[in-house]
């Protein structure tokens, strides 16, 4: 998002180390990596605004792009998308990048916060 | 010993006069309280509206010594449901003005200083001399120039915001968490008239408002006055026939919902912004002590979220993003020149050279003047002072190398005045 280049490089890395994953499949456990990109993750949705904020679990893709959960979401809790944000561990998701961006996984919890601009 | 006693006293503090102790009283009763630190601190409070006047009028009672206020609007009359400085004001007064002269009947003892004027052309010495800011701001493009100037100098920033019945309060502490920029937002967008959308069918339910408020400008060669019933009433029976014909599974427009998209405005209550500012604010009087040394309670470093809906808090840790461009590793470096204004910018080039920046002699590197509204361009013969360069002001180069990397560099000039 901030450096095309290291964007570049973290994508072959990540590749790279998938091929190192499968062959290691075949004679060992393999090792606790990030969740690859297309993966079905389970996360929790908590809601900050709203007359009733709740949590709720649901499947999402993690290579989905951040408007498409938005509009799930705010389908799912009843809030206009424009009216929140997604927050996960202090960011604020743009709604033109995908989840895996931000480093969610499986289990985590990602929040839905006021656009709160006006002065 | 006994002036000892004095400075430690707040009853007795010889910066206050008798009149002041009097009126502090019940505050210089508090536990770790020091309000000599109050009176020794200035702070900048930028956006006074919903917010920032009621900062302003927390801090100003509250007996901080200077206040420096920067607003470009004018008081309008929708502003009195919420804007307490504003009730003995005339419409079309600058905001800025006005909260000063409101703030100096409230506690005459403190020094107002009014900025009419947009945040980025206000001298860049108030904000290398200013202990904090305090923000009131409406628009995600204001805070970003803000938090620029807060990273730069690194400036603790109080920053507050209100959507309906929510609100934020986020203060930035340099080096401690994440600035504004560790995670950058967009503006919101606004369904705006562009005419090329609006030819043809209505693709979209809110074209057909946008269609009704063009068939009245055709007819009047003037917006609709909101306020008006029968312009509104026009307005809306024009789009909700198209709604009818085009979209028929949807509701028509409410008189409610037409009046909100026809006149945008961000809806706000003042109980909301009294929230969100004494929050503002009450981070803001530690902050006058920490930064005097005192000791007094923490300054909390994660993003509030207020829901009035229901009464309560959330809150969010924000650390640090490494990557960030304006707070990270890779941000732009900033050298600080002491230099008379009376230099050319060419002697400026010597000096940044001379600090083992290299350039192309066959392409001088360019220089910028960025704490302006539009980034001015600057002449290399000519002088810091003729190009009307103020003290503290940071020029953005392009086109210089250091060990064979191209690198873009930050000059801050602190200006010998002779």
């Amino acid at each position: 998002m901030s450096e095309e280049f290291e964007e570049i490089s973290f994508d072959e890395e990540e590749e790279e180390e998938e091929k190192v994953i499968e062959t290691e499949i075949k004679s060992k456990t393999p090792a606790k990596t990030k969740t690859p990109a297309g993966k079905k993750i389970s996360v929790y949705f908590q809601s900050t605004i709203g007359p009733s904020p709740k949590q709720e679990k649901l499947v999402v893709a993690t290579d989905a792009p951040i408007s498409d959960i938005k509009y799930t979401v705010s389908q799912i809790f009843g809030l206009p998308p424009d009216e929140f944000h997604l927050s996960h561990a202090g960011r604020t998701c743009d709604n033109d990048d995908v989840l895996e961006n931000y480093g969610v996984e499986d289990g985590d919890t990602v929040l839905l916060i006021p656009v709160s601009t006006a002065g | 010993m006994n002036a000892k006693n004095i400075k430690k006293s707040n009853f007795f503090d010889e910066t206050l006069s008798k009149d002041e102790r009097i009126r502090f009283d019940r505050q210089l009763r508090l536990p770790g309280w020091n309000q000599k630190a109050l009176k020794d601190s200035t702070v900048l409070i930028v956006g006074v509206g919903g917010l920032g006047t009621e900062i302003a009028k927390n801090l100003a009672m509250a007996g901080v010594g200077t206040i420096h206020l920067i607003d470009l609007d004018i008081i309008e009359y929708s502003n009195l449901n919420r804007q307490i400085l504003f009730s003995d004001a005339d419409e079309g007064e600058p905001k800025a003005k006005v909260a000063a002269r409101a703030l100096m009947k409230i506690n005459p003892y403190s020094k107002y200083i009014w900025h009419h004027s947009n945040l980025e052309d206000v001298d860049p010495e108030v904000y290398a001399t200013a202990d904090m800011y305090v923000s009131g701001l409406d628009s995600v493009t204001a805070r970003n120039e803000l938090i620029r100037r807060a990273v730069q100098f690194k400036k603790p920033m109080i920053d507050g915001g209100t959507a309906t019945y929510y609100g934020h309060v986020y203060t930035y502490l340099p080096d401690e968490n994440a600035c504004l920029q560790c995670d950058p937002q967009q503006e919101r967008e606004r369904e705006t008239l562009a005419a090329c959308t609006l030819v043809g069918i209505p693709r979209k339910k809110s074209h057909c408002l946008l269609k009704g408020q063009l068939y009245f400008e055709s007819k009047n060669n003037r917006p609709p006055d909101t306020t008006i019933l029968e312009e509104m009433n026009l307005v809306i029976n024009y789009a909700n026939n198209l709604v009818k014909e085009h979209f028929p599974s949807e509701k028509v427009f409410s008189l409610d919902e037409a009046v909100k998209m026809v006149d945008q405005h961000d809806p706000t209550i003042i109980s909301i912004n009294a929230v969100i500012a004494s929050l503002q604010s009450q981070e803001a009087l530690k902050l006058m002590h920490h930064l005097k040394g005192i000791e007094l309670g923490t300054v909390n470093p994660e993003y509030v979220i207020y829901n009035g809906l229901v009464g309560k808090f959330f809150y969010i840790e924000k650390p640090p993003n490494k990557k960030c461009m304006l707070c990270g590793r890779n941000a732009t470096i900033i050298e600080e020149v002491k230099i008379p204004a009376t230099a050319t910018v060419d002697v400026l080039l010597t000096i940044i050279k001379n600090r083992g920046y290299s350039y192309d002699p066959e392409f001088l590197p360019s220089f910028w003047i960025i704490d302006k509204k539009d980034p001015v361009d600057v002449e290399m013969d000519s002088t810091l002072k003729e190009q009307g360069i103020r003290n503290h002001e940071t020029l953005y180069i392009t086109g210089l190398t250091k060990k064979g990397e191209e690198l873009d560099l930050n000059v801050r000039l602190i200006l010998n005045q002779s």
